[in-house]
């Protein structure tokens, strides 16, 4: 695989919602390429018409009766926050 | 051994609030020089349970020390990083509910690499300290679940951890600390109250000084949960008494004639076998050896990128001084601060690999090798009763050689590990000899909910060894 570019790093950083220092996007560019060049390992390997795993065991559908049940009061949900106004999580403005 | 301690305390012939009190004090003066522990709960909370606890339970008044990244009500679980300081859950998890039901005191909660992203208990988040090995300090526990690795290994007292694996952070951990470590089968044990990493992967077992011990906490935390969905609903063999195995044939993988294996650990493993006269043959596994570890990694990362999303500063852990500035930047500068290096490596690679355009390349593919690979093992093991072969393939490095290692070298050493955690098998890791001093460990593998046989095996390893 060619090498991962600065900004290739920088539109994920971006997606992610992290900001990053100068000096890390040229470091995690470099772990980029180099941990996607042992992920292209995978590509050699034909997987036509193999389904997916998406858990390793078998897992079906679980179902419960639709019944109210205690749950966390305003105060225990917001008592780990420090930003908090009334019974509300206060943060920036999301406009 | 716990059984006694346990027959001791149900009869009144111990007090257990004088056990579990030298026990706390002791790992206090021990963590200054290993660093096993990030959080020891209240002395307010140790005597309320102290007061409370089950008499008459399976596991009373053993003390027992919880992986980082599982909640325990009131005690701050951060799952090793800063991004979570100050986090002090308002619930138990169901494992921390079931082990207190039976009369469990829960100690604190025990180092790891910054939510289970590493291998060697290095990469711990911004502001912990690795723990250290307890036969040479200067070497890593292995990781993830180091800190339960290190203070079951240097216990003088009754003791059990609570760990988890991701992709061989019990077994490599065990195995450098030279104790037993349970791994179940994805699903045999609930996951709510797990911070998670990754979560068709996650798995929360157990650690003790035999394997008996540890087979008797993962009892305990076994069974269905209506909290997680992904529990199993079928009935599971008991765990509490491992038999002695006889007249087995084993599988072991040929990979651990491979370059990179240390052959004296191989060498160590195979005898161990040989002494406890378990018939073995050398079996390939070209699937699980080419692609196994990077199937792992796409999953592993692409999965916790996910999960990392709910670290935004707002409702807690680590929270922006003020809330002036828009959320976006908010959220972006404070993942800034409170990530670690790995931490913020996987979050990017997984990011990439699910990014429109790449998704079929990456994710989608990685979960049909990993189909693939589910059908290679279970066609050993249907041939074969289990497969055994080194847990780790170097003995525990010193910390100046992990920081030498680039990360692909450092991931490249999960091959023993990396494929029964992708496959979601259970398997254990017991110490069955030494070198250098250290402890050299054998991983168990068994086929999906097989863990009474896995233990079985373990247990005569085990056995063997201390002869």
């Amino acid at each position: 695989m060619s090498r991962v570019t600065k900004e290739t790093v920088k539109k994920v950083a971006s997606i992610a919602r992290i900001k990053l220092s100068d000096e890390e996007l040229v470091r995690f560019s470099n772990d980029f390429s180099d941990v996607l060049d042992a992920f292209s390992k995978l590509d050699e390997l034909d997987v036509e018409g193999t389904v997916a795993s998406f858990h390793p065991v078998r897992i079906a559908n679980v179902f419960r009766e639709d019944t109210p049940k205690k749950s966390l009061t305003p105060a225990q949900a917001l008592s780990n926050t420090t930003q908090k106004e009334d019974s509300m999580f206060k943060t920036g403005s999301i406009a | 051994m716990i059984h006694r301690y346990v027959t001791d305390v149900q009869k009144g012939k111990v007090d257990a609030k004088d056990i579990v009190a030298q026990a706390v004090e002791h790992a206090k003066k021990l963590n200054e020089k290993y660093h096993f522990m990030n959080t020891f709960v209240s002395e307010t909370d140790l005597k309320k349970q102290l007061k409370t606890f089950n008499k008459k339970g399976k596991l009373a008044g053993v003390p027992i020390s919880v992986k980082d990244c599982i909640c325990v009500e009131g005690t701050e679980s951060t799952a090793g990083s800063k991004i979570l300081k100050g986090y002090k859950p308002v619930f138990d998890a169901t494992v921390i509910e079931r082990v207190k039901a039976e009369g469990a005191i829960i100690i604190g909660k025990t180092a790891q690499d910054e939510f289970g992203y590493g291998t060697f208990g290095t990469n711990t988040g911004i502001g912990y300290t690795p723990a250290r090995n307890p036969h040479d300090a200067r070497r890593v526990c292995g990781g993830s679940s180091s800190g339960s690795a290190a203070f079951t290994a240097l216990a003088d007292f009754p003791h059990l951890s609570i760990a988890e694996s991701t992709g061989g952070s019990i077994a490599a951990p065990a195995s450098y600390c030279g104790v037993a470590g349970l791994t179940p089968t994805y699903g045999r044990v609930s996951r709510y109250g797990l911070i998670d990493y990754a979560n068709s992967l996650d798995k929360i077992g157990s650690m003790a000084q035999r394997v008996r011990d540890a087979g008797l906490l993962l009892e305990v935390m076994s069974g269905v949960d209506s909290k997680d969905p992904t529990t199993l609903n079928q009935k599971m063999s008991s765990l509490l008494t491992p038999k002695t195995v006889k007249g087995l044939d084993i599988a072991v993988p040929k990979i651990i004639h491979a370059e990179g294996v240390d052959k004296r650990i191989t060498d160590t493993v195979l005898s161990a076998l040989n002494d406890a006269r378990i018939n073995y043959t050398e079996v390939s596994m070209p699937l699980n050896d080419t692609y196994g570890v990077w199937d792992y990694y796409m999953i592993a990362m692409s999965e916790t990128s996910t999960n990392l999303a709910k670290y935004a500063g707002m409702r807690y852990g680590l929270h922006p001084k003020s809330v002036e500035k828009d959320y976006t930047t908010l959220f972006s500068e404070v993942r800034e601060q409170g990530f670690g290096d790995e931490a913020k490596r996987r979050l990017l690679l997984g990011t990439f690999a699910r990014m429109s355009g790449y998704r079929g390349k990456y994710y989608i593919k990685a979960m049909k090798v990993r189909t693939k690979i589910i059908a290679e093992y279970k066609k050993i093991l249907k041939k074969h009763s289990f497969i055994v072969s080194p847990a780790m393939p170097i003995l525990p490095p010193t910390f100046e050689d992990v920081s030498k290692l680039t990360p692909v070298q450092v991931y490249a050493l999960d091959f023993f590990v990396s494929g029964p955690n992708l496959t979601g098998m259970p398997h254990a890791s017991v110490k069955v000899g030494a070198l250098e001093g250290l402890p050299v460990g054998a991983l168990v593998v068994g086929d999906h909910l097989q863990e009474q046989g896995v233990l079985g095996v373990a247990h005569t390893l085990e056995r063997g060894a201390q002869k």
